[in-house]
């Protein structure tokens, strides 16, 4: 065991519940992120194109960001409270060799934050503004996923670690692991499949109030997609080579469970190319959602693969916690049933809520 | 303490903290009491039919969603950040203990998020029971997140009167109703300031002058409500804690002092916007607001300081070390991410950077060991937690502590050389 590897706190349940929750709440995660990141760059790209059905599509992508970044951070907290509880002694020495860089996330999603709120509620601006200020939001997103993928992969290696004693203010990355470029592209083009796919759902909604809109935008949306997931298929197989030799038999026949998984994704993909070539969007829509789920689970194994030795899960100290987690299981449902409520009511057409509770003539009068 | 530090002494990593933890507290007690004023004066215009008001609501609730989703969560996760960075053993502890407790919150996080954004986009589109019921949603689960992240932050200042058996004892903790209903009034203070701000921005005067009325009641009131939750709040601390807040920690006295001229700031000001609210235009109102982040800054230094010497009471150290650590033992060969050059240097960044600067505008310890030479120094860390007792004790052997004390002396800024002292021959190198 490195001595460099903290002492791991008491776990309040078992870690395979802790796995668990990890492995609903952060496929979801990056549901959420890649549809922001992908859908602003598929804005991004119909501001450059310029053309007519292109500028009328882009204020109805760009809407929904506000939504999309909100859900990815709320994600986000959850995926990092378990992912915490499970890998802390792992985790806390990565983010502290790199704190400068880790701390800046916080400043630069406000920002980015702050520039599709403002994008949104000044829509009529000049084109080229708009143009900047969704480039310059597109860039602190991909700054900070480039964090991210540095604090993931630091929390790996272990033997960088020691450049601690050299330089001890914050400001190490982990530019010179082999998998950090790979796996970054590979989440990266990951967003901008989900932007294509987000576009084309995005279509298939508006059809049937705008059909030229409507089927343009599944068109672009699905061509994006499949070429896209295409060449996450090269990228995927390079990320896969440069993992280390050891990690990389795992996936090849030297472990079951992530051979199976690794085939399940590759035979994922090659379904989703099919069925976006055939146009079948939700279908894509729900192949795509499967997949982030093996890959989520695929991506775990790499992370326990690559810190064997250094972690023993009977080593980890336990003490149930029964009553917190009823406590937890319990809101999750009560708010799981609130959220369904009110997404109701949004969904709901106005006449229809109307025909519920019927409104005054005052109370339109008031609206007016 | 196995983990690394953060290092950077002219700063300070509790300067950070400070930084983040006290504007998301300002903006997160905002998105409890703000929700709480959208309701009530939608409910009021449509009572009253008041359009103007109604118009008013639409535009502040863009605002409100806008501050608190942006600068509200993303500073919330920035306290995350911070604390791991600056306090890992202790963020690993809390995280450990309340993962569920903090999970729950989230949960409740989600179903604002989801809450306030329907509400924002329904206002044209549902009928005003069902929009007002969104609204209530919002408010129910912004105050139970409040409730939840309550019963972590008491628990660090005082995790109970006895030694904790379950979570629910850690959570219902002593000090959890008092500061409940302290943080509970506060949240409706800083919102009602919220309000009155957005209001002297409204060009329609006459309904700004109206709700800066309101608003300063209510707040008003919420204030009195502080007052007496606040000591309640101090009379439930442990012995100990309370004689640092009643004078023995000379910060916590500074900084009280400075949330008294707040509070009376406060009460003229609010006075003032009751008696005569079209006085209250964009400089006053936006001061208000000032102020209210002064005293909301002014309580939650306090009770930070006032948690000294622990970070998690009882039983860690505010520096990450555990409590039924030997003081004695020698302390560099215990932690594996301290290098082995400059014994000194790195004490002091494994024991007292947690709250020292080096040079830095907190806490600067050069100028607190001024004047000190290396011998007095020495035997004055031999004794810190008894001289001082919000100080953690030194843990190390003596070799070490006469370690710390030649590298502390060593920065003291050295007395000028006269410059005719310099121009003798053989003084040069």
């Amino acid at each position: 065991m490195n001595p460099l590897v903290p002492q791991p706190d008491t776990l309040p349940a078992a870690w395979t519940l802790i796995q668990g929750l990890l492995l609903l709440v952060f496929p979801l995660h990056l549901l959420a992120m890649n549809s922001l990141l992908g859908t602003a760059a598929v804005v991004l790209w119909l501001r450059r194109r310029g053309g007519q059905l292109d500028l009328a599509l882009a204020p109805r992508l760009s809407a929904m960001l506000p939504v999309l970044m909100a859900l990815t951070v709320n994600l986000g907290v959850a995926s990092l409270l378990f992912s915490q509880t499970l890998h802390g002694q792992f985790f806390y020495p990565a983010a502290i060799l790199m704190g400068r860089f880790w701390l800046a996330v916080i400043p630069l999603l406000i920002m980015a934050y702050a520039g599709i709120y403002l994008l949104k509620r000044r829509a009529p601006r000049p084109r080229p503004r708009v143009t900047l200020v969704m480039t310059g939001i597109v860039l602190l997103w991909l700054t900070v996923a480039f964090i991210f993928t540095n604090n993931q992969t630091m929390m790996l290696n272990l033997p960088r670690w020691v450049d601690y004693f050299k330089t001890d203010g914050g400001t190490l990355l982990n530019l010179a692991d082999a998998t950090l470029w790979p796996r970054y592209l590979h989440f990266m083009i990951a967003a901008l499949a989900v932007g294509g796919l987000i576009t084309a759902l995005t279509g298939r909604y508006l059809t049937e109030r705008d059909p030229r809109l409507g089927a343009y935008a599944e068109r672009l949306g699905l061509r994006l997609f499949g070429r896209v997931t295409l060449l996450q298929i090269g990228v995927g197989m390079v990320f896969l080579w440069r993992l280390p030799q050891s990690i990389r038999w795992q996936m090849l026949g030297g472990s079951m469970a992530a051979t199976v998984l690794l085939m399940m994704a590759v035979g994922l993909a090659l379904a989703i190319l099919a069925c976006a070539s055939q146009r079948l969007t939700i279908l894509c829509a729900g192949l795509l959602v499967t997949q982030v789920f093996v890959m989520s689970g695929l991506r775990e194994m790499v992370r326990h693969a690559s810190l064997t030795g250094q972690m023993r899960l009977s080593d980890m100290p336990l003490a149930w916690q029964n009553g917190a987690l009823l406590f937890f299981v319990l809101m999750l449902l009560a708010g799981v049933a609130t959220i369904g409520w009110l997404i109701r009511q949004a969904l709901q057409p106005a006449a229809a809520a109307e025909e519920q509770e019927q409104p005054s003539k005052q109370s339109r009068a008031l609206r007016s | 303490m196995n983990y690394p530090v953060w290092y950077l002494p002219a700063i300070g990593g509790g300067t950070l903290i400070a930084i983040i933890a006290v504007t998301h507290v300002f903006i997160s007690h905002f998105a409890v009491g703000g929700g709480l004023w959208l309701v009530l004066l939608e409910t009021h215009a449509w009572r009253r039919q008041d359009k103007a008001l109604y118009q008013f609501i639409r535009r502040f609730a863009r605002f409100f969603v806008f501050v608190t989703l942006v600068l509200g969560a993303l500073t919330g996760v920035g306290i995350w950040f911070v604390i791991s960075l600056v306090q890992p053993a202790g963020t690993s502890a809390l995280i450990h203990r309340f993962v569920f407790i903090w999970a729950a919150e989230w949960v409740l996080f989600l179903v604002e998020i989801v809450a306030i954004t329907v509400y924002l986009h329904t206002f044209d589109r549902l009928p005003a029971r069902r929009h007002l019921t969104i609204g209530r949603v919002y408010c129910t689960a912004s105050w139970l997140s409040l409730f939840v992240i309550n019963g972590i932050i008491t628990f660090m200042l005082t995790p109970s009167a006895a030694a904790p058996t379950s979570i629910a004892d850690s959570f219902f903790n002593p000090t959890f109703w008092p500061s409940l209903l302290l943080r509970t009034c506060l949240a409706g203070l800083l919102s009602g300031l919220f309000v009155s701000a957005a209001a002297a921005f409204w060009t329609d005067r006459d309904l700004a002058g109206r709700l800066t009325r309101i608003t300063a009641s209510w707040s008003l009131l919420a204030l009195c409500g502080a007052l007496p939750a606040g000591y309640w709040y101090l009379r439930s601390l442990p012995a100990p804690v309370q004689s640092l807040v009643e004078g023995a920690s000379p910060t916590i006295v500074r900084t009280l002092a400075v949330g008294r001229w707040a509070v009376l700031a406060l009460v003229i000001g609010l006075l003032l916007a009751v008696w005569r609210p079209a006085r209250i235009g964009k400089p006053v109102a936006l001061a208000g607001l000032a102020t209210g982040l002064v005293l909301m800054g002014s309580f939650e230094w306090t009770r930070e300081a006032a948690r000294r010497p622990f970070v998690l009471h009882g039983s860690m150290f505010s520096n990450g070390l555990r409590v039924d650590r030997a003081t004695a033992d020698p302390f560099l060969p215990d932690i594996p991410w301290s290098r082995a050059t400059s014994a000194g240097r790195e004490l002091f960044k494994f024991q007292c950077y947690a709250c020292h600067t080096l040079g830095g505008v907190n806490n600067d310890i050069i100028k607190r060991t001024r004047g000190m030479d290396e011998a007095t120094l020495a035997a004055y860390i031999s004794q810190l937690h008894a001289i001082r007792p919000f100080m953690p004790p030194f843990m190390g052997s003596d070799e070490e502590r006469r370690a710390l004390a030649t590298y502390l002396t060593g920065l003291q800024p050295r007395p000028a050389i006269p410059a005719s002292n310099l121009l003798q021959s053989g003084s040069l190198p």
